[in-house]
């Protein structure tokens, strides 16, 4: 049996491509063992700036200081730390809400030390209706290791709650 | 006459026989079907519509890229907010890749969410059906969550849709790798 060009171009592309599959499948995985960090993080309310009520919709704004330090997150499969504070609290009879507060996108380990002092809400924080007087809300912090390729993981640390009070500000 | 000959012998072929040339267009049948239950089979694994969807725009950047690949599946568990998520508006046939922002549940039971993209400055309200007075999106327009991403590997999908006689080329590829590989 001769061996054509084109059975040659057939046989290499079968093995380019077999190998590449299996090369990137063992990168994919790396990035699930490479995960064991626990950053300090350190997540204080510091202030109820506004509370009150716009179309049928209770909302407010608060003040806080983060310092996390995330620069153990970062390895060779990490392009980015998608970081985000949540506010959640639960509704008698309704449920439980969650909203994010501020979010940030660190794009290198140079830049995932965060201090903030003082920061305020970057989203409204609002409730489906008006059931926020004297409410118990808890922040959270978390963030979402995303890759070059591979499998997204979704990280918490930190957290710190407050109530907000019986009356409108 | 010659050329003809010649290229039955790289086929394999070295006199027409009928027989054999059913035999490899079965094998090319057999080829195309089993890529197709293969993505049926991902489909039901994953409980979703598309269960590797292509980046087509850039509203989540700089996390994910037009022609990045994403791996999608569906789960019985709510959603959280923090998700990326694949979901459609009524009326809109592209489905849209986006983060949940924030998360309620009604006064009737219904888990409803805002999405935002990451790349983008305000959230999803003013891409939902605001005409039919569509503020949230519900579970049942989510196709699905996004755990894995590969980058790259979807500019192919779009170079193909956009322009549609390259899907001729591709398929007629296939088609000659197959008549002479020999088998």
């Amino acid at each position: 049996m001769t061996h054509t060009a084109l059975q040659r171009i057939h046989t290499y592309l079968g093995v380019l491509l077999t190998t590449m599959g299996l090369l990137i499948l063992a990168n994919s995985l790396s990035g699930l063992y490479l995960d064991h960090e626990t950053p300090k993080v350190d997540l204080q309310f510091k202030e109820l700036v506004r509370f009150n009520k716009h179309d049928g919709e209770d909302n407010y704004l608060i003040q806080f200081d983060l310092m996390a330090d995330l620069r153990p997150c970062f390895n060779w499969n990490v392009k980015q730390l998608f970081v985000y504070i949540t506010a959640e609290y639960e509704i008698p009879n309704r449920g439980e809400s969650k909203t994010v507060v501020w979010d940030h996108i660190i794009k290198s380990q140079e830049e995932a030390n965060l201090v903030l002092v003082d920061q305020r809400n970057k989203y409204y924080t609002t409730d489906y209706g008006t059931e926020l007087r004297d409410q118990k809300v808890t922040l959270k912090f978390n963030w979402n290791v995303m890759g070059w390729n591979g499998f997204l993981r979704t990280k918490t640390a930190g957290e710190s709650s407050f109530t907000l009070p019986k009356e409108y500000y | 006459m010659k050329l003809v000959q010649k290229l039955l012998d790289s086929m394999g072929m070295s006199d027409f026989e009928p027989s054999l040339a059913l035999r490899k267009m079965v094998q090319i049948a057999y080829l195309l079907s089993f890529a197709l239950f293969l993505w049926n089979s991902l489909r039901i694994i994953t409980d979703t519509e598309g269960p590797v969807v292509v980046v087509l725009s850039g509203s989540m950047r700089p996390a994910f890229h037009r022609g990045d690949i994403l791996f999608v599946k569906n789960q019985k568990d709510p959603y959280q907010v923090g998700d990326i998520v694949v979901f459609k508006i009524p009326g809109k046939e592209i489905p849209i890749v986006h983060r949940i922002l924030t998360s309620h549940m009604t006064d009737e039971g219904k888990q409803v969410f805002l999405t935002k993209g990451d790349n983008n400055t305000v959230a999803d309200r003013g891409l939902y059906d605001y005409k039919n007075g569509q503020r949230w999106i519900e579970k049942k327009d989510i196709d699905g969550k996004i755990y894995a991403n590969f980058p790259y590997l979807g500019m192919f999908t779009i170079w193909i849709s956009e322009k549609p006689y390259y899907k001729f080329l591709v398929v007629a590829f296939v088609v000659v790798i197959t008549f002479f590989s020999n088998e």
